[in-house]
């Protein structure tokens, strides 16, 4: 039994790489972080055409019809790249949602435009697992009220998925009245997080309510935590590689730092924290789709540990640099930067591994 | 802090003006400023305790 990936995989991961390394450079990057939507329509059509934006969305709606594992590889390859584009709320945890929980007519409505890059979804649910600053959103008599913080891709979306109080799930198109997106400045400009104020926002529709929303919105965020983890050990792979490089090309009193032993053991540890995580995201990946029992505990384990292997890396990373590290011109903060929002997002590991002993079943009486 | 955390540039919901994500930042600066961590800890083992210095090596 072959427990790597596969050729076509590997194949789709390197196509991947190589189109942002050419197409979306750091140089470019520095470029659209500028921009208000905080993405480049451009860069997602692009990504879209390569079967990225529809890489969860079934067959039968124009997608590639593939597992979280490949959409986890385009995430890592996404975070390797510092890309900012709108992967994880419109190619990950919107079609697992509408997957779960929608109907015949929302799948066939929404799924097609999902996979061509055509409506970029943002997803507001940061209030089902923390609550934050009184933030909540309750659904009553077909109307939205109240706020949710920490919406993910919001800035550049089309059309929000909120779940609100009691279970429900629902489907807001950007220009809904009464809505507002306030963007949030967070310490990672490649992201485009944002706030929502609904003011007796109409949603469009809802998904199916009950406890099969219930378990969309579990099964969504599960999903979204597998891909933060992917793009976490994306991140690190960057960081590791360009602190190799410059420790080898870097001279102080007469060597390259490279060869001290300080210099040398800081880079040997980063690859022997990171190198036993890889298995930890494909597990999670492969277990969301083939094991479901499994899911949820591997998605907390996988995003809790890469998100506090990862900090410490870039941390390390950046101090193998020395000072040139520390500054703007240098690309490797866009990766620190990356990995920091990445642990704080969809969970931090403290309230991940709650969960998780929760879920074996540890919680105190 | 947890997401709020993340928060700079004077978003009405960041805490203590974002002094806890600033002096992070800045922290990692300081590891590095005036010599590496990795200097001192020569210097200690050198200086202070007494070990011997690591070979001088001519060129690469």
């Amino acid at each position: 039994m072959d427990f790597g990936l596969s050729e076509e995989q590997r194949l789709f991961q390197d196509t991947l790489v190589r189109f942002l390394a050419e197409t979306v450079p750091v140089a470019r990057v520095r470029e659209i972080v500028q921009t208000e939507s905080g993405h480049d329509r451009a860069v997602w059509t692009a990504l879209a055409e390569l079967g990225v934006a529809g890489v969860l969305v079934p067959e039968a709606f124009g997608g590639g019809g593939l597992g979280l594992l490949d959409a986890a590889l385009a995430m890592q390859a996404l975070g390797g790249a510092a890309t900012p584009a709108p992967f994880l709320g419109s190619a990950v945890m919107a079609p697992v949602a509408l997957r779960e929980a929608g109907s015949p007519a929302q799948q066939k409505e929404w799924l097609p435009r999902i996979a061509l890059g055509e409506c970029c979804v943002g997803i507001a649910a940061n209030e089902v697992f923390s609550r934050r600053e009184d933030a909540r959103v309750r659904l009553s008599r077909g109307r939205l009220r109240g706020h949710s913080l920490f919406a993910v891709d919001a800035t550049g979306a089309d059309v929000f998925l909120v779940a609100a109080e009691d279970d429900a799930l629902a489907i807001v198109p950007r220009d809904a009245e009464g809505l507002s997106v306030e963007p949030l400045s967070t310490v990672d400009r490649t992201r485009q997080v944002g706030a929502l104020v609904l003011d007796g926002v109409q949603p469009a529709e809802t998904l199916r309510e009950g406890a099969g929303a219930a378990r969309a919105v579990e099964r969504m965020l599960d999903a979204g935590r597998v891909a933060l983890a992917a793009d976490v050990l994306g991140a690190c792979d960057r960081a590791i590689e360009m602190s190799v490089a410059y420790a080898k090309q870097r001279e102080q009193f007469g060597r390259v730092i490279g060869s001290f032993q300080a210099v040398k053991h800081m880079c040997a540890e980063m690859v022997a924290e990171l190198e036993p995580a890889r298995s930890l995201f494909w597990y999670a990946a492969h277990a969301f789709d083939a094991v479901p029992q499994d899911g949820a505990l591997t998605a907390a384990h996988a995003k809790a540990h890469l998100a506090e292997v990862g900090t410490a890396i870039a941390k390390t990373a950046t101090e193998v640099h020395g000072g040139i590290g520390f500054t703007d011109a240098h690309d490797l903060h866009f990766f620190f930067k990356r990995v920091l929002l990445d642990r704080q997002l969809l969970g931090t590991p403290e309230l991940l591994r709650s969960r998780a002993a929760r879920l074996q079943g540890w919680e105190a009486a | 802090m947890g997401e709020l955390g993340t928060l700079y540039h004077h978003s009405k919901y960041e805490r203590a003006g974002g002094a806890w994500l600033f002096h992070y930042m800045f922290s990692i600066g300081l590891i590095i400023g005036g010599g590496t961590a990795q200097i001192q800890k020569n210097i200690i083992a050198e200086r202070g305790l007494g070990l011997p210095r690591e070979p001088r090596v001519g060129g690469r």
